[in-house]
């Protein structure tokens, strides 16, 4: 009685029911069957994507990633080199960046902004500071 | 267990006919409140950095809400038919649009400074006084970021149609840590600057159109994120995915964007060629 049930469980499993119902494979000929057309463009898109999920997955890793690092390397040399300019400059002007030249359209304030003087990324060696009065 | 759902309800029609919803009136009245606190802050009137925390809280309440009803809609509901996928999927598109005039707009304005620079900033591009950042060195970088997750996208996109869900997960993940790498670097960029905003016209339309451009990577980081966490939660199948369609086409827009601004702002300003 066993082995008849553990049979029946065999042969269940080997028909291998369709996953929709018989309709979707039905062919009507005057009027079509939009569902077997939509699953056939379905299979159609999934067998594709198999093509395009390995040519971007190639893509991302033998050209993305060693573009971004080749890049970060090179960026990090130019910084460094940006620097040492920097502090060039800054030594043969005794320590301090050269003021910024007082052009009128340069550090416009017609009003303070709203949070005080000086602009919302204000790095103090980079930009003047407006809170000190000069001039 | 009554479901509320008999033989005289059936929907003879693919369409969506939404139920009553609170959220856009609320939302109209949060962008209207967002919009005057922004000018009175702006302008030093009282109350105005109270109020304009306030709106931006009822906007991103709002949307927050309003996004999670399309959620249990579609997901919970099943009213996404494919019509209804067409139609939204033409409406993220024309929404994509939308922004792209907002950039158009602010480039006009770029392309009136600095085409015919005017004698009062030196009759040059830029401006006498500015020193620019210089093109090769982060703005490089983070055009390969922006253009690496793009491919990272794709390639997750593309695995999510195959049903690999490792891969389509792995891409997703590999593309919101670039996007945050980028905004890391730009913050960098912003801090470091020689120039500020408030430094002639060439600062006022670098931070405007960097700006504008910083805030939309921002808000398609959190799209795309919103859209791995339904990933995660097995909202999506690998032919019903629009929210992540819709994603993926702010993305690249945000992409394309990128390298208008990295060339016109970025490289062709510093290059000297005016």
């Amino acid at each position: 009685m066993l082995a008849r049930g553990a049979s029946r469980a065999v042969v269940r499993v080997a028909r291998a029911r369709p996953s929709r119902g018989f309709a979707a494979q039905a062919d009507n000929v005057y009027l079509g069957n939009p569902t077997k057309e939509w699953l056939e463009k379905q299979a159609s898109v999934e067998h594709h994507a198999e093509e395009t999920t390995q040519l971007w997955r190639k893509i991302s890793f033998f050209v993305a990633f060693p573009a971004t690092l080749l890049t970060a390397l090179w960026v990090r040399r130019v910084e460094a080199e940006h620097e040492a300019h920097e502090a060039h400059i800054k030594e043969e002007h005794g320590g301090e960046l050269p003021p910024t030249p007082g052009y009128d359209y340069l550090n416009k304030r017609a009003k303070p902004f709203p949070w005080g003087m000086n602009s919302l990324f204000f790095n103090p060696h980079a930009n003047k500071d407006m809170n000190e009065d000069s001039e | 267990m009554n479901i509320n759902l008999n033989r005289s309800q059936f929907q003879a029609h693919p369409y969506h006919l939404v139920d009553p919803s609170p959220w856009p009136i609320s939302m109209s009245f949060a962008l209207l409140i967002m919009a005057i606190s922004a000018v009175m802050y702006m302008q030093g009137f009282p109350f105005g950095g109270y109020l304009l925390n306030l709106g931006t809280i009822l906007v991103a309440t709002g949307m927050s809400l309003w996004f999670r009803d399309v959620v249990v809609e579609s997901t919970y509901l099943g009213h996404h038919t494919e019509q209804v996928k067409r139609g939204i999927t033409l409406g993220i598109a024309l929404f994509i649009v939308s922004e792209l005039m907002a950039f158009v707009s602010i480039f006009w304005a770029y392309f009136h400074s600095s085409l015919t620079p005017a004698i009062e900033i030196g009759g040059t591009w830029p401006p006498l006084g500015i020193n620019t950042l210089d093109p090769l060195a982060i703005p490089l970088l983070n055009t390969i970021l922006l253009l690496s997750s793009g491919a990272f996208i794709t390639f997750a996109h593309h695995a999510l149609i195959k049903g690999n869900r490792r891969s389509a997960i792995l891409g997703s993940i590999l593309t919101i840590i670039f996007a945050v790498l980028f905004t890391a670097l730009q913050y960098y960029e912003y801090a470091e600057a020689g120039f500020t905003i408030a430094d002639s016209i060439f600062g006022t339309v670098f931070y405007c159109s960097t700006g504008l451009h910083g805030f939309h990577v921002i808000v398609g980081t959190l799209f795309i994120g919103v859209q791995f966490y339904r990933l995660l939660q097995h909202h999506i199948t690998k032919s019903h995915h629009i929210g992540m369609e819709g994603a993926i086409a702010y993305w690249h827009f945000v992409d394309v964007v990128w390298l208008f601004l990295y060339a016109f702002v970025y490289l062709w300003a510093s290059s000297g060629l005016l």
